[in-house]
Protein backbone atom coordinates (compact mmCIF):
# COMPACT_ATOMS: atom_id res chain seq x y z
CA UNK A 1 0.00 0.00 0.00
CA UNK A 2 1.11 3.79 -1.23
CA UNK A 3 1.67 5.95 2.19
CA UNK A 4 -1.20 8.19 1.94
CA UNK A 5 -2.84 11.06 4.37
CA UNK A 6 -5.01 9.96 6.98
CA UNK A 7 -7.41 12.04 9.39
CA UNK A 8 -8.33 10.21 12.47
CA UNK A 9 -9.69 11.12 15.79
CA UNK A 10 -8.26 10.61 18.72
CA UNK A 11 -10.47 8.09 20.64
CA UNK A 12 -8.78 6.69 23.99
CA UNK A 13 -5.34 7.83 25.86
CA UNK A 14 -3.98 5.52 28.47
CA UNK A 15 -1.32 6.15 30.30
CA UNK A 16 0.90 2.95 30.77
CA UNK A 17 3.84 2.22 32.69
CA UNK A 18 4.41 5.21 34.23
CA UNK A 19 5.65 7.54 31.36
CA UNK A 20 4.11 5.44 28.41
CA UNK A 21 0.60 6.21 26.44
CA UNK A 22 -1.60 3.89 25.14
CA UNK A 23 -3.12 5.73 22.20
CA UNK A 24 -6.36 4.64 19.69
CA UNK A 25 -6.93 6.71 17.37
CA UNK A 26 -10.50 6.42 15.12
CA UNK A 27 -9.76 7.17 11.48
CA UNK A 28 -12.69 8.77 9.20
CA UNK A 29 -10.51 9.89 5.84
CA UNK A 30 -10.49 7.34 5.08
CA UNK A 31 -12.17 5.53 7.30
CA UNK A 32 -10.05 1.95 6.79
CA UNK A 33 -6.51 0.96 6.99
CA UNK A 34 -4.60 -1.30 4.88
CA UNK A 35 -1.23 -2.12 6.57
CA UNK A 36 1.44 -5.19 7.65
CA UNK A 37 2.42 -5.81 11.04
CA UNK A 38 5.80 -3.65 12.24
CA UNK A 39 4.86 -0.99 9.91
CA UNK A 40 4.95 2.67 11.16
CA UNK A 41 2.67 6.06 10.35
CA UNK A 42 4.71 9.07 10.42
CA UNK A 43 2.27 11.93 12.81
CA UNK A 44 2.00 15.62 11.85
CA UNK A 45 1.96 17.59 14.96
CA UNK A 46 0.96 21.28 15.08
CA UNK A 47 4.23 22.89 15.96
CA UNK A 48 6.56 21.30 13.14
CA UNK A 49 6.62 20.03 9.33
CA UNK A 50 8.82 17.58 11.06
CA UNK A 51 6.83 13.89 10.93
CA UNK A 52 7.07 11.92 13.66
CA UNK A 53 7.38 7.84 13.41
CA UNK A 54 5.00 5.24 15.54
CA UNK A 55 4.50 2.04 15.35
CA UNK A 56 1.51 0.48 15.25
CA UNK A 57 0.40 -1.84 17.92
CA UNK A 58 -2.45 -3.12 16.90
CA UNK A 59 -2.71 -5.98 14.31
CA UNK A 60 -4.10 -5.26 10.92
CA UNK A 61 -7.36 -6.92 11.43
CA UNK A 62 -8.40 -4.01 13.15
CA UNK A 63 -8.54 -1.61 10.23
CA UNK A 64 -10.77 0.59 11.48
CA UNK A 65 -8.66 2.53 13.97
CA UNK A 66 -4.45 2.01 15.01
CA UNK A 67 -3.09 1.58 18.23
CA UNK A 68 0.32 3.58 19.07
CA UNK A 69 2.46 2.78 22.35
CA UNK A 70 4.50 6.12 22.53
CA UNK A 71 6.94 6.86 25.13
CA UNK A 72 6.55 10.55 26.78
CA UNK A 73 9.56 12.15 26.42
CA UNK A 74 10.06 15.47 28.33
CA UNK A 75 9.72 18.22 25.83
CA UNK A 76 9.28 16.12 23.32
CA UNK A 77 7.38 17.80 20.57
CA UNK A 78 5.10 14.95 19.12
CA UNK A 79 4.87 13.17 22.53
CA UNK A 80 4.06 16.18 24.02
CA UNK A 81 1.66 17.30 21.44
CA UNK A 82 -0.68 13.47 22.23
CA UNK A 83 -0.48 14.46 25.71
CA UNK A 84 -1.66 17.67 25.29
CA UNK A 85 -5.20 16.88 23.30
CA UNK A 86 -7.87 15.31 24.75
CA UNK A 87 -10.23 12.68 23.07
CA UNK A 88 -12.27 14.12 20.14
CA UNK A 89 -8.98 15.88 18.19
CA UNK A 90 -8.20 15.40 15.04
CA UNK A 91 -4.79 14.25 14.16
CA UNK A 92 -3.75 13.82 10.82
CA UNK A 93 -0.95 10.99 9.72
CA UNK A 94 1.18 9.41 6.39
CA UNK A 95 1.01 5.52 6.23
CA UNK A 96 1.61 2.77 6.12
CA UNK A 97 5.03 3.19 6.42
CA UNK A 98 8.67 0.78 6.95
CA UNK A 99 9.57 -2.40 5.69
CA UNK A 100 10.10 -4.06 9.33
CA UNK A 101 7.65 -6.60 8.25
CA UNK A 102 7.25 -10.47 7.89
CA UNK A 103 7.77 -11.14 4.61
CA UNK A 104 5.82 -13.67 2.86
CA UNK A 105 8.98 -16.17 2.36
CA UNK A 106 8.97 -16.31 6.24
CA UNK A 107 5.07 -16.31 6.61
CA UNK A 108 4.61 -19.23 4.13
CA UNK A 109 7.23 -20.90 6.23
CA UNK A 110 6.43 -22.37 9.84
CA UNK A 111 10.19 -21.26 11.01
CA UNK A 112 10.19 -20.21 14.65
CA UNK A 113 9.77 -16.39 15.11
CA UNK A 114 11.89 -14.54 18.00
CA UNK A 115 10.71 -10.78 18.70
CA UNK A 116 13.12 -8.80 21.07
CA UNK A 117 12.74 -5.30 21.83
CA UNK A 118 13.44 -2.47 24.66
CA UNK A 119 10.74 -0.20 25.85
CA UNK A 120 8.83 0.92 23.63
CA UNK A 121 10.51 -0.99 20.71
CA UNK A 122 7.47 -3.64 22.02
CA UNK A 123 5.09 -2.22 19.79
CA UNK A 124 5.85 -3.38 16.35
CA UNK A 125 6.38 -6.43 18.19
CA UNK A 126 3.26 -6.75 19.34
CA UNK A 127 1.38 -5.62 16.37
CA UNK A 128 3.16 -8.90 14.59
CA UNK A 129 2.46 -11.12 17.56
CA UNK A 130 -1.24 -10.67 17.88
CA UNK A 131 -1.16 -10.94 13.96
CA UNK A 132 0.21 -14.21 13.65
CA UNK A 133 -1.39 -15.51 17.01
CA UNK A 134 -5.09 -14.31 16.70
CA UNK A 135 -4.97 -13.61 12.80
CA UNK A 136 -3.27 -16.07 11.04
CA UNK A 137 -3.55 -19.29 13.91
CA UNK A 138 0.45 -19.77 13.10
CA UNK A 139 1.41 -22.72 15.33
CA UNK A 140 5.08 -22.12 14.70
CA UNK A 141 6.34 -21.46 17.93
CA UNK A 142 6.84 -17.44 18.69
CA UNK A 143 8.91 -15.81 21.49
CA UNK A 144 9.15 -12.26 22.50
CA UNK A 145 11.65 -11.06 24.64
CA UNK A 146 10.80 -7.45 26.54
CA UNK A 147 13.57 -5.34 28.34
CA UNK A 148 12.51 -2.58 30.44
CA UNK A 149 14.03 -0.82 33.17
CA UNK A 150 12.16 -1.12 36.59
CA UNK A 151 9.34 -3.87 37.16
CA UNK A 152 6.77 -0.62 37.84
CA UNK A 153 7.41 0.20 34.28
CA UNK A 154 5.71 -3.06 32.94
CA UNK A 155 2.30 -2.95 31.47
CA UNK A 156 0.04 -5.42 29.20
CA UNK A 157 1.55 -8.34 31.60
CA UNK A 158 -1.85 -9.67 32.02
CA UNK A 159 -2.30 -9.70 28.29
CA UNK A 160 0.89 -11.40 27.88
CA UNK A 161 -0.38 -14.10 30.00
CA UNK A 162 -3.21 -14.62 28.18
CA UNK A 163 -1.71 -15.30 24.70
CA UNK A 164 0.45 -18.06 25.89
CA UNK A 165 -2.08 -19.41 27.86
CA UNK A 166 -4.58 -19.20 24.77
CA UNK A 167 -1.84 -19.54 22.68
CA UNK A 168 0.73 -22.57 23.93
CA UNK A 169 3.23 -21.53 21.26
CA UNK A 170 3.54 -18.11 22.28
CA UNK A 171 6.10 -17.91 24.84
CA UNK A 172 7.57 -14.64 26.54
CA UNK A 173 10.37 -13.22 28.33
CA UNK A 174 10.69 -10.38 30.43
CA UNK A 175 14.14 -8.45 31.60
CA UNK A 176 14.52 -5.91 33.79
CA UNK A 177 18.00 -4.35 33.77
CA UNK A 178 17.40 -2.60 37.47
CA UNK A 179 15.37 -5.81 38.59
CA UNK A 180 14.19 -6.02 42.11
CA UNK A 181 15.34 -8.60 44.49
CA UNK A 182 12.10 -10.29 43.94
CA UNK A 183 12.40 -10.40 40.36
CA UNK A 184 12.03 -14.05 39.28
CA UNK A 185 12.98 -13.80 35.71
CA UNK A 186 15.85 -12.27 33.35
CA UNK A 187 17.84 -9.77 34.72
CA UNK A 188 20.43 -7.26 32.85
CA UNK A 189 20.34 -6.01 29.22
CA UNK A 190 18.11 -8.47 26.96
CA UNK A 191 20.93 -9.84 25.25
CA UNK A 192 21.95 -11.19 29.12
CA UNK A 193 18.66 -12.99 28.91
CA UNK A 194 19.32 -14.08 25.25
CA UNK A 195 22.55 -15.26 26.20
CA UNK A 196 21.22 -17.79 28.69
CA UNK A 197 18.46 -19.24 26.57
CA UNK A 198 18.19 -21.42 23.55
CA UNK A 199 18.56 -19.61 20.09
CA UNK A 200 17.01 -21.80 17.48
CA UNK A 201 18.83 -22.01 14.18
CA UNK A 202 16.15 -21.98 11.88
CA UNK A 203 14.07 -18.86 13.50
CA UNK A 204 14.05 -15.42 11.87
CA UNK A 205 14.41 -12.71 14.19
CA UNK A 206 13.06 -9.06 14.68
CA UNK A 207 14.99 -6.58 16.37
CA UNK A 208 12.98 -2.86 17.40
CA UNK A 209 14.75 -0.87 19.53
CA UNK A 210 17.70 1.86 20.14
CA UNK A 211 20.32 1.64 17.48
CA UNK A 212 22.92 0.53 20.55
CA UNK A 213 20.68 -2.00 21.41
CA UNK A 214 20.12 -3.44 18.01
CA UNK A 215 24.03 -3.76 17.42
CA UNK A 216 24.35 -5.88 20.63
CA UNK A 217 21.95 -8.26 20.30
CA UNK A 218 23.02 -8.32 16.72
CA UNK A 219 26.57 -9.05 17.97
CA UNK A 220 25.12 -11.63 20.50
CA UNK A 221 23.46 -13.73 17.65
CA UNK A 222 25.97 -13.52 16.11
CA UNK A 223 28.24 -15.27 18.63
CA UNK A 224 25.28 -17.78 18.96
CA UNK A 225 25.91 -18.53 15.41
CA UNK A 226 22.29 -17.02 13.90
CA UNK A 227 22.34 -16.20 10.10
CA UNK A 228 22.41 -12.72 9.71
CA UNK A 229 20.06 -13.19 6.74
CA UNK A 230 17.47 -14.22 9.42
CA UNK A 231 17.77 -11.20 11.56
CA UNK A 232 15.51 -8.29 11.18
CA UNK A 233 15.13 -4.86 12.73
CA UNK A 234 14.21 -1.57 13.26
CA UNK A 235 16.09 1.54 14.55
CA UNK A 236 14.28 3.86 16.96
CA UNK A 237 16.16 7.26 16.54
CA UNK B 1 8.05 34.64 16.07
CA UNK B 2 11.26 36.22 14.83
CA UNK B 3 11.96 36.85 11.63
CA UNK B 4 15.14 37.04 11.30
CA UNK B 5 17.05 34.11 9.19
CA UNK B 6 17.23 31.11 10.96
CA UNK B 7 20.76 29.04 10.93
CA UNK B 8 20.91 26.11 7.99
CA UNK B 9 22.12 23.54 9.48
CA UNK B 10 26.10 23.05 8.13
CA UNK B 11 25.58 19.40 5.39
CA UNK B 12 28.87 17.77 6.18
CA UNK B 13 29.86 13.92 5.41
CA UNK B 14 29.19 11.53 2.83
CA UNK B 15 26.59 12.90 0.49
CA UNK B 16 24.35 10.90 -1.87
CA UNK B 17 22.86 13.24 -4.49
CA UNK B 18 20.98 11.73 -7.74
CA UNK B 19 23.13 10.50 -10.73
CA UNK B 20 23.72 13.01 -13.48
CA UNK B 21 21.94 11.30 -15.96
CA UNK B 22 18.57 11.02 -13.38
CA UNK B 23 19.29 14.79 -11.96
CA UNK B 24 16.96 16.25 -13.50
CA UNK B 25 13.83 17.39 -11.59
CA UNK B 26 10.32 18.47 -12.77
CA UNK B 27 10.41 20.68 -9.77
CA UNK B 28 12.30 23.57 -8.08
CA UNK B 29 13.88 21.46 -5.24
CA UNK B 30 16.55 18.94 -5.31
CA UNK B 31 17.49 16.13 -2.52
CA UNK B 32 21.00 15.11 -0.97
CA UNK B 33 21.22 12.21 1.70
CA UNK B 34 23.52 13.18 4.32
CA UNK B 35 24.57 9.32 5.45
CA UNK B 36 26.67 9.72 8.09
CA UNK B 37 23.43 10.95 9.43
CA UNK B 38 20.97 7.86 8.05
CA UNK B 39 19.71 5.16 10.29
CA UNK B 40 18.24 3.30 7.48
CA UNK B 41 13.89 3.92 8.64
CA UNK B 42 13.96 4.12 5.37
CA UNK B 43 10.60 6.08 5.64
CA UNK B 44 12.01 8.72 2.48
CA UNK B 45 11.75 5.35 0.25
CA UNK B 46 8.05 4.35 1.55
CA UNK B 47 7.05 8.23 0.43
CA UNK B 48 9.39 8.40 -2.74
CA UNK B 49 10.38 5.24 -4.16
CA UNK B 50 11.33 6.93 -7.33
CA UNK B 51 13.92 9.21 -5.43
CA UNK B 52 15.34 7.18 -2.51
CA UNK B 53 16.32 3.46 -2.27
CA UNK B 54 18.25 1.86 0.47
CA UNK B 55 21.58 0.46 -0.19
CA UNK B 56 23.36 -3.08 0.68
CA UNK B 57 24.42 -1.30 3.97
CA UNK B 58 20.48 0.12 5.01
CA UNK B 59 21.68 3.23 4.14
CA UNK B 60 19.56 6.06 1.84
CA UNK B 61 20.64 6.96 -1.46
CA UNK B 62 19.45 9.76 -4.23
CA UNK B 63 18.55 7.57 -7.17
CA UNK B 64 16.83 9.90 -9.29
CA UNK B 65 15.06 13.98 -9.22
CA UNK B 66 12.15 12.54 -10.88
CA UNK B 67 9.61 13.22 -8.27
CA UNK B 68 7.26 16.10 -7.69
CA UNK B 69 8.55 18.58 -4.73
CA UNK B 70 5.44 17.98 -2.62
CA UNK B 71 6.83 14.40 -2.11
CA UNK B 72 10.57 15.17 -2.12
CA UNK B 73 9.58 17.40 1.03
CA UNK B 74 7.39 15.28 2.50
CA UNK B 75 10.06 11.93 2.54
CA UNK B 76 12.59 15.02 3.99
CA UNK B 77 10.28 15.87 6.53
CA UNK B 78 9.95 12.16 7.42
CA UNK B 79 13.21 11.07 8.20
CA UNK B 80 13.58 10.84 11.77
CA UNK B 81 17.57 12.43 11.73
CA UNK B 82 16.97 14.56 9.35
CA UNK B 83 19.63 13.44 6.97
CA UNK B 84 17.87 14.65 3.82
CA UNK B 85 18.29 17.89 2.40
CA UNK B 86 15.84 19.96 0.08
CA UNK B 87 17.09 22.50 -1.86
CA UNK B 88 16.13 25.09 -4.03
CA UNK B 89 17.44 24.10 -7.66
CA UNK B 90 17.90 27.83 -8.36
CA UNK B 91 19.23 28.86 -5.34
CA UNK B 92 20.74 26.45 -3.78
CA UNK B 93 18.88 27.67 -0.52
CA UNK B 94 18.30 25.14 1.73
CA UNK B 95 14.43 24.76 2.64
CA UNK B 96 14.80 21.60 4.65
CA UNK B 97 15.92 21.34 7.53
CA UNK B 98 15.20 24.59 8.89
Amino acid sequence: MPVQLHKAKLSEKTIVGGKFMFIKLELFEPNKIVFEAGQYILLNTPSTPQKRQYSIVSAPRLDHAIELLVEIIPNGVASGYLNSINPGTEVDFYAPAGEFTIKPEVESSQDPLVLIGTGSGVAPLRSMALDQLRTKETKRPIWLYWGMRHADELFWLQELEELHDNFPNFMYHLVLSQAPDEWTMCRGRVTDCLSVHTMPENAHYYICGNPHMIEDVMKTLAVRGIDPNKVHHEKFS
Amino acid sequence: MSDTAQPVPPVTGDISVAPADKATSPGKYRVKVVRSKCIGAASCVAIAPKVFALDDKNLAHVISEDELDDIKLLAAQSCPTAAIVVEEIATGKQVWPV
